[in-house]
C-alpha cells in the first residue's frame, strides 16, 4: 500500500517537472528554430539575467498595484458581504435579485471602462472602482451559496443551549459559512486582480500594467519577460495561498469516512 | 403575489425610467450621460447604417466570430483536458496544481506578450479568449466526471451495458449539469477575455467601435455599444439556461 | 414535588395563505416530578412536540393565562442551566469534532478549557465514545451521533433534560440498544426527563409515567403510572400486557379525534 502510493507520489512529481521541462524547451527551442523574432520573445536564460534589474525596477509598480488591488478587494468583498446578506435573508428578495448578481459574474463588465474613465477620469479611484465591480459579482454568489450552508436546525440548537446572539452567529452562522465564503473570496481575489492590471494596462502610468505595457511598446523583451514572470509569481502565490486556505477551511466536508 | 422574476422585470423598467426622467430633468451633461431615450436611437442609427460608426456591420462580426472561433477552441481543448484529468488519476493529481496556478493567474498581465508574439488581430485576441474562458471548462468537466455516483456505473455494469451504452445513458446524464454550467460560465469567461483583448488593442471589432465612440465623444453610442455588449453575454446565458433546462431534469 | 409545571397551555398556529387559526393544543395541563422519567406518547400531528418545545422555551404558547415554570419560575425562552434538550436529528456541527460538539453547550459557562474537556470525557465514557473524540460527524454513524447528542446535553448537568423523539431516526436495532442504555444512564444519573415518542414499545420501556396525548387539538387523554419493575425485560408478558394497554388508549385517543368533526384543520396547515 505505502509503497504503491510513493510510487504514485514519484509518477505525480515527475509528471510536473515534465511538463515544467516541456514549457521551458518549448520557450527556447521557438526562439533557437527562428519560430519567433528575437525583438518580441526573450529566452528564458535571457529573462532570468533580466530578473533583479526588472524587480528593482518594477517595484515602486508593484507597489502601487497591490495597494489598488487591495482597497479594490476590500471594498468589492464588503459590498458584496453587506449587499449579499441583506439579499439572502428573504426568499422573495433572494430570487429577485440574484440572478441579476449571476449573470453580472459572465458578463463583459470591461466594455463598461470607456465610461468609468468618462466619470472618474485616469485615476486611482477609476482602477478601484473597476477592480472592486469585478470583485463584487463573483463574491455575492458566494455569499448567497454561503447562507445556503446555513441549516435552520443548527440556529435551534445553539438557542435551545442558550447561546446568545452574537456566540450563535460566532459559533454557528460563521463557521458554517466560512469554507464557500473563502473560496468566494478566491474567485474575488483573482477577478480584482485582473480588474486593476486590466485598467492599468489600458491607460494608467503607474502600476504593474503600466508598467508592462511600457516595456512592451518599447521592445525592452528581456524585461518585459522577467517583469510578467515576476508578476505571475507574485499573484498565483497570492491565489493559491487563499485557495488552501479555503481547501483548509473546509477540511470538515472532505474527511474521509 | 406577483412573482420574483416579474418584480426584477419591473424594477429594470422602473430604473430605466428614473435614468431617463432625472438626467432629462437635470440636464446633465451629454456627454458625460445619455438617456435611454437617446441611447436607443443611437443603436437604431447604427443598425440603419445611419451613423458615422466605421464599418459596424464588419466590426460586429469581426468579434462575433473571434468569439465563436475562441470558444469553439475552449470547448474542444477544455472538454479533452477535462476528460482525460478525471479518468487518469496520476495524470489529474500532478496537474491539479498547474492547472489551478494557471487558472489564479490574472491572465490580462499576459495581453502585452500574447500581442507581442501572435500579433494583435484575430489570432491573439481569440488566443487570449481561450486563456480567460478555457479553466472553468476543464474544472467544470473534470468535477462533472469525478462526482458520478459509483452506484450508478455499478448499475449499469449490473445490467450489462456496453461502454456506448454506459456512456450514453449513465456517464452522459450523470455530469451533464456540472459539464453545462462550466460550458455557460466558459462561454460568458470567453466573451470577456475577446473583449478585454479588443478593448486593449483598439483596432478592429467592437472594441474600436467603442473606443471611436468614446474618443469623440458619442456618449449615446458609446452606451449603445456596451448594452450591445452586454446583450452578447445575456444571449448566450439564455441559450445555455435554456439547453441547461432541456437536457437537465 | 413538582419540577416542572405546565398549566393550562394552547396553542394556535395562524396559516397565513389560507387565513385560518388552527388549535394545536387544547388546555394541556402537565407536571414532571423530581427524577421521574415520564413519555408522552401520541399519534403524529398530535402537538405533542409543540408541547415538549413549549416546555423548553423554543416555542411560544398562546397568551391566554396558560404557563410553564420549573421551581416556580416562568418560563418564556431557553434555560440551558435548568433544561437540557435532545432533537430527532443528532444536528452536529459538522466543522466541530465529537469532543467540540459536546463541549458546545459548556462554551458559554464561567469554566476553564480543562474543565470542559473533563466533563465532556466523563460522558463520552459513559457512552463508550472515547475513542472517537477526535472525529468528525462525517466519519461516525448516525448511533454514534445520537449518542455524542445525548452527551451534549447530559453534560450541561441540569436538572431537567427533553427529549424529542431522540431515537426517531434510527433503524430498530441501533434504537433498541440506545434505549436501554438511556434507562442505565437515568437510574445512574437521576435526572427529570420529559421524552416524546410515538412508539408503545420505547413509551414501556423507558417511562415512570405514560401522558397518551389525542390529537385534533391536542389534549392529555390520559396519564398512566408504568408500574413494571426495572430492570425492564422487552418481551415478557408484563411487559406485553401493558403494551396492549397503551395500544387501547391510543386507539381510544385517535377514535376520539376521528369522531370530532375536523374543522380544524390539519395541524400542519395542509397547502
Amino acid at each position: 500500500m505505502s509503497a504503491a502510493s510513493s510510487s504514485a507520489t514519484r509518477t505525480v512529481i515527475a509528471i510536473r517537472l515534465a511538463c515544467g521541462v516541456l514549457a521551458l524547451l518549448a520557450w527556447d527551442l521557438s526562439l533557437r528554430l527562428g519560430l519567433i523574432d528575437p525583438l518580441f520573445l526573450a529566452t528564458p536564460l535571457q529573462t532570468f539575467q533580466a530578473l533583479p534589474k526588472t524587480a528593482v525596477a518594477s517595484l515602486p509598480h508593484i507597489a502601487v498595484s497591490f495597494l489598488s488591488f487591495f482597497q479594490a478587494l476590500a471594498l468589492g468583498v464588503g459590498a458584496a458581504v453587506v449587499v449579499g446578506y441583506l439579499v439572502n435573508t428573504s426568499t422573495y428578495a433572494s430570487r429577485m435579485f440574484m440572478p441579476i448578481f449571476q449573470a453580472g459574474v459572465t458578463l463583459p463588465k470591461v466594455t463598461l471602462l470607456p465610461v468609468l474613465v468618462l466619470w472618474l477620469g485616469i485615476e486611482k479611484t477609476t482602477i478601484i472602482t473597476y477592480g472592486a465591480l469585478s470583485a463584487f459579482f463573483p463574491m455575492i454568489v458566494n455569499v448567497a451559496a454561503a447562507m445556503q450552508e446555513v441549516k435552520p436546525n443548527q440556529i435551534t440548537l445553539a438557542r435551545s443551549l442558550g447561546l446568545s446572539r452574537a456566540a450563535i452567529m460566532r459559533k454557528a452562522v460563521i463557521p458554517a459559512m466560512l469554507p464557500v465564503l473563502a473560496s468566494g473570496l478566491f474567485y474575488a481575489c483573482n477577478a480584482a486582480m485582473m480588474g486593476v492590471f486590466i485598467v492599468e494596462l489600458a491607460v494608467a502610468r503607474v502600476g504593474v500594467g503600466a508598467y508592462v505595457h511600457d516595456l512592451a511598446v518599447t521592445f525592452r523583451t528581456p524585461e518585459l519577460y522577467a517583469a510578467v514572470v515576476l508578476t505571475s509569481l507574485m499573484t498565483i502565490a497570492i491565489n493559491l495561498a487563499i485557495w488552501y486556505a479555503a481547501r483548509h477551511l473546509s477540511k470538515w466536508r472532505t474527511v474521509d469516512i | 403575489m406577483i412573482s420574483p422574476a416579474a418584480a426584477r422585470a419591473a424594477l429594470i423598467v422602473a430604473l430605466l425610467a428614473i435614468w431617463e426622467l432625472s438626467i432629462y430633468l437635470s440636464g446633465a451633461s451629454n456627454i458625460l450621460i445619455a438617456r435611454p431615450s437617446q441611447i436607443a436611437v443611437a443603436a437604431w442609427n447604427m443598425i440603419v447604417g445611419a451613423s458615422s460608426a466605421p464599418d459596424f456591420y464588419l466590426n460586429i462580426g469581426l468579434t462575433i466570430f473571434e468569439l465563436v472561433v475562441a470558444y469553439a477552441v475552449a470547448v474542444v481543448i477544455g472538454l479533452s483536458i477535462g476528460t482525460v484529468v478525471a479518468n487518469w488519476k496520476v495524470l489529474g493529481d500532478a496537474l491539479e496544481p498547474l492547472l489551478l496556478a494557471l487558472y489564479a493567474l490574472p491572465k490580462v498581465i499576459l495581453y502585452p506578450i500574447i500581442v507581442l508574439t501572435a500579433g494583435a488581430g484575430l489570432a491573439g485576441k481569440a488566443f487570449f479568449g481561450v486563456l480567460v474562458g478555457i479553466f472553468v471548462i476543464i474544472f467544470n468537466t473534470s468535477a462533472g466526471l469525478r462526482q458520478i455516483d459509483p452506484n450508478y456505473l455499478r448499475l449499469s455494469d449490473s445490467l450489462g451495458f456496453g461502454p456506448r451504452r454506459r456512456f450514453f445513458s449513465v456517464i452522459l446524464p450523470a455530469a451533464a449539469p456540472t459539464v453545462l454550467a462550466g460550458l455557460r460560465l466558459g462561454f460568458g469567461y470567453t466573451l470577456i477575455g475577446v473583449l478585454t483583448a479588443e478593448l486593449l488593442t483598439v483596432n478592429s471589432g467592437l472594441g474600436r467601435l467603442i473606443d471611436w465612440a468614446s474618443f469623440n465623444f458619442y456618449t449615446p453610442d458609446l452606451f449603445a455599444l456596451i448594452f450591445l455588449a452586454i446583450g452578447l453575454g445575456i444571449l448566450g446565458n439564455m441559450a445555455f439556461s435554456s439547453l441547461e433546462r432541456r437536457w437537465v431534469r | 414535588m413538582a419540577v416542572i409545571q405546565a398549566t393550562k397551555i394552547s396553542k394556535t398556529f395562524y396559516n397565513p395563505s389560507e387565513s385560518r387559526a388552527v388549535k394545536t393544543l387544547d388546555d394541556v395541563s402537565f407536571s414532571a416530578d423530581k427524577d421521574e422519567f415520564v413519555v408522552l406518547l401520541g399519534p403524529s400531528g398530535c402537538g405533542k412536540s409543540t408541547f415538549l418545545n413549549i416546555l423548553a422555551g423554543l416555542t411560544s404558547h398562546d397568551r391566554d393565562g396558560g404557563k410553564v415554570t420549573v421551581h416556580g419560575r416562568t418560563v418564556l425562552a431557553p434555560q440551558p442551566d435548568l433544561i437540557a434538550y435532545m432533537f430527532q436529528d443528532s444536528i452536529l456541527y459538522p466543522w466541530r469534532t465529537v469532543i467540540k460538539n459536546v463541549e458546545l453547550g459548556l462554551e458559554t459557562r464561567a469554566m476553564s478549557r480543562a474543565e470542559r474537556r473533563e466533563r465532556a470525557f466523563k460522558y463520552l465514557d459513559l457512552v463508550g465514545l472515547r475513542a472517537y473524540a477526535d472525529h468528525y460527524p462525517r466519519q461516525i454513524s448516525g448511533g454514534m451521533a445520537q449518542r455524542v447528542a445525548l452527551c451534549r446535553s447530559l453534560a450541561l448537568e441540569t436538572e431537567i433534560i427533553l427529549m424529542d423523539e431522540p431515537f426517531g431516526a434510527l433503524d430498530e436495532q441501533t434504537r433498541a440498544t440506545l434505549g436501554s442504555e438511556l434507562a442505565s444512564i437515568c437510574r445512574e444519573l437521576k435526572r427529570t426527563v420529559v421524552f416524546v415518542t410515538h412508539s408503545l414499545a420505547e413509551a414501556a420501556f423507558l417511562g415512570d409515567r405514560i401522558a397518551v396525548f389525542s390529537a385534533q387539538p391536542g389534549r392529555i387523554k390520559i396519564d398512566i403510572k408504568n408500574n413494571l419493575p426495572r430492570p425492564r425485560v422487552m418481551g415478557s408478558p408484563e411487559f406485553r400486557n401493558f403494551v396492549d394497554e397503551l395500544w387501547l388508549h391510543l386507539q381510544d385517543a385517535k377514535q376520539q379525534a376521528g369522531a370530532a368533526p375536523d374543522r380544524q384543520g390539519s395541524p400542519l396547515g395542509a397547502t
